[in-house]
């Protein structure tokens, strides 16, 4: 059977669906509390925040559990922070979703944050975040991984919370999905949706390329309506050594975008940040010989109004058995006004995407 | 068109051109020592997310471990970077199996997030992330690698995590995500 598109309030069992949407919002909060949650129920959820900080001073921003203030909390952190990479553990009474790195007010931060939620256990998450940008200057990129010391409550709200006043700043955006387990509600047999799913990811482009290319572009998006997109790009270099980086609308001004990464490469961790690049670099540490693997994810806040800031995760250099390296990246692209309506995906080499590279773009329904 | 619930009866009968759960199983009664995800078809499905949380039923250091058509040569490749209270450090080696995560003593957590890019022509490329020995307010570690596993000829038809007698424990849970095209 096939249908149209599924419009909210729809829910789908088997998919990760958004089940709340703060908007950019108008005005300045402090605090946002998404309630009316069934954590034993849902089991997982998947939190993406785009902050714009709007406090007086820097601020961090904060997850609490059933709003649980007490030092119950437990993290473990990877930072690259400039050309430092560093390490930290300690107990705290929330989890530090965003961070301030070093000084800046009004910069923006992006971050995900994945929940294992159900009762009977001490809940985990593991999150990424990007932090303090502004224009060009990424100042962090982190990876933690959390523990709430609590076995028995159900998860009925979130407590997003900036240690700030106004710390959740005008133009800032809280998306949550939960995982969809439904055992009631209208039972289907085949069901082919031929239009959008409120809610959920879905796939709006995919191209596997039988030639080899400098860059491919994909055209006819709507980025201030779609507003997030997740790029998947498996790439098999076709040059002698290529990277792989990204434009928004082929935008190639120099000194545009900026990034901070942070990276393992044999036994060597480091950290870098660089201000003054003409894209968007998916893995600013590696490259792809000729048949050499990379696979690059990249979560993008893709509407206009502030600066576009990325996410990101690579793997790359793979041949048989060796992986050369692993980065994790925060990107930012430093134009705040026009619509992203293509995105060219690009190697710095002549036929760089060689063939059998793998570009897919998928879409957060909303 | 607005619906309310939509249960499909199995994940193959939707198609939204997008993540579809395809394997969904908690470790109930007694621990586990492996299971198998099998009736994959990586070449039509493309792309797999295997997202666990691991509670260990083992009483001492357990790695978990992911074999992809339960290949146990020596035909993986990782590098990894990973990090233990003030530690940094990263590692790249050969190996029989992607091992995951690991959990070191009994009752203790580990949550893992794997993205595989499955389809064959290439060697498969893996993206993992873990958060482990997670007890009390204690994560003991994170850890972050990317792996290949050197076959490009063969379709996915299977996941295979292994781990010690009893170390996928009660209460640990194991869910596949593929891609459904219409």
């Amino acid at each position: 059977m096939k249908t149209g598109k599924l419009e909210s309030p729809i829910t789908v069992d088997g998919t990760m669906q958004v089940i709340y949407d703060s908007g950019e919002l108008s005005s300045a909060q402090t605090s946002i509390t998404i309630s009316n949650l069934n954590g034993d129920i849902d089991e997982e959820y998947e939190l993406i925040v785009r902050r714009k900080d709007g406090g007086a001073t820097p601020s961090n921003l904060q997850l609490r559990l059933n709003n649980d203030s007490d030092s119950n909390y437990g993290y473990q952190q990877l930072y690259g922070q400039d050309t430092t990479a560093g390490a930290t553990r300690n107990v705290t009474s929330r989890w530090y979703i965003d961070v301030a790195e070093v000084d800046a007010t009004g910069a923006l931060y992006f971050s995900h944050t994945k929940i294992y939620a159900k009762s009977g256990y001490i809940r985990t998450a593991v999150n990424q975040q990007t932090n303090e940008i502004t224009t060009t200057t990424v100042k962090g990129v982190r990876l933690l991984g959390f523990s709430w010391n609590n076995t028995a409550d159900n998860i009925t709200q979130l407590n997003v919370i900036a240690d700030v006043a106004n710390g959740l700043g005008v133009g800032s955006r809280i998306i949550l999905l939960k995982k969809v387990t439904s055992t009631s509600g209208i039972k289907t047999g085949n069901l082919s949706v031929q239009g959008k799913i409120y809610g959920v990811w879905e796939e709006i482009y995919r191209n596997e390329l039988g030639t080899a290319a400098t860059s491919v572009t994909i055209s006819n998006l709507a980025g201030n309506t779609d507003v997030l997109y997740r790029l998947r790009v498996k790439q098999v270099g076709g040059s002698a050594g290529s990277q792989v980086g990204l434009r928004p609308n082929n935008d190639s001004t120099t000194d545009t975008y900026g990034y901070q990464d942070l990276s393992g490469i044999n036994t060597t961790t480091a950290a870098e940040r660089s201000t003054t690049r003409n894209r968007m670099w998916l893995a600013p540490q590696g490259s792809e010989a000729n048949n050499y693997v990379g696979l690059y994810e990249l979560l993008l806040y893709a509407k206009s109004g502030y600066l576009r800031t990325a996410l990101n995760t690579a793997t790359c250099g793979i041949t048989a058995t060796t992986v050369t390296c692993v980065q994790l990246v925060g990107n930012v692209w430093n134009e705040t006004a026009t619509e992203i309506t293509s995105l060219v995906v690009l190697s710095d080499d002549t036929d760089g995407l060689g063939v059998g590279t793998e570009i897919v773009l998928e879409r957060l329904n909303l | 068109m607005r619906r309310g619930k939509i249960t499909p009866k199995l994940a193959s009968n939707i198609k939204i051109n997008g993540w579809v759960k395809a394997y969904d199983h908690t470790v109930t009664g007694s621990a586990e020592t492996s299971l198998t995800i099998s009736g994959l078809v990586g070449d039509t499905d493309k792309e797999y997310k295997l997202e666990t949380r691991i509670v260990s039923g083992y009483n001492g250091y357990v790695p978990i471990w992911l074999r992809i058509n339960n290949d146990g040569n020596i035909n993986y490749g990782r590098q990894v970077l990973y990090c233990e209270n003030t530690t940094v450090a990263a590692t790249r080696d050969s190996l029989s199996h992607i091992p995951i995560g690991s959990i070191d003593a009994l009752n203790k957590i580990l949550q893992t997030e794997t993205i595989i890019h499955a389809k064959s022509g290439y060697v498969r490329a893996i993206i993992n992330s873990a958060n482990y020995s997670v007890s009390g307010t204690t994560v003991t570690g994170l850890e972050f690698a990317g792996y290949s596993w050197n076959n490009t000829a063969d379709n996915i038809t299977s996941l295979v995590l292994l781990s010690e007698t009893g170390g996928l424990g009660i209460g640990s849970s194991i869910i596949l995500w593929k891609k459904v095209f219409r």
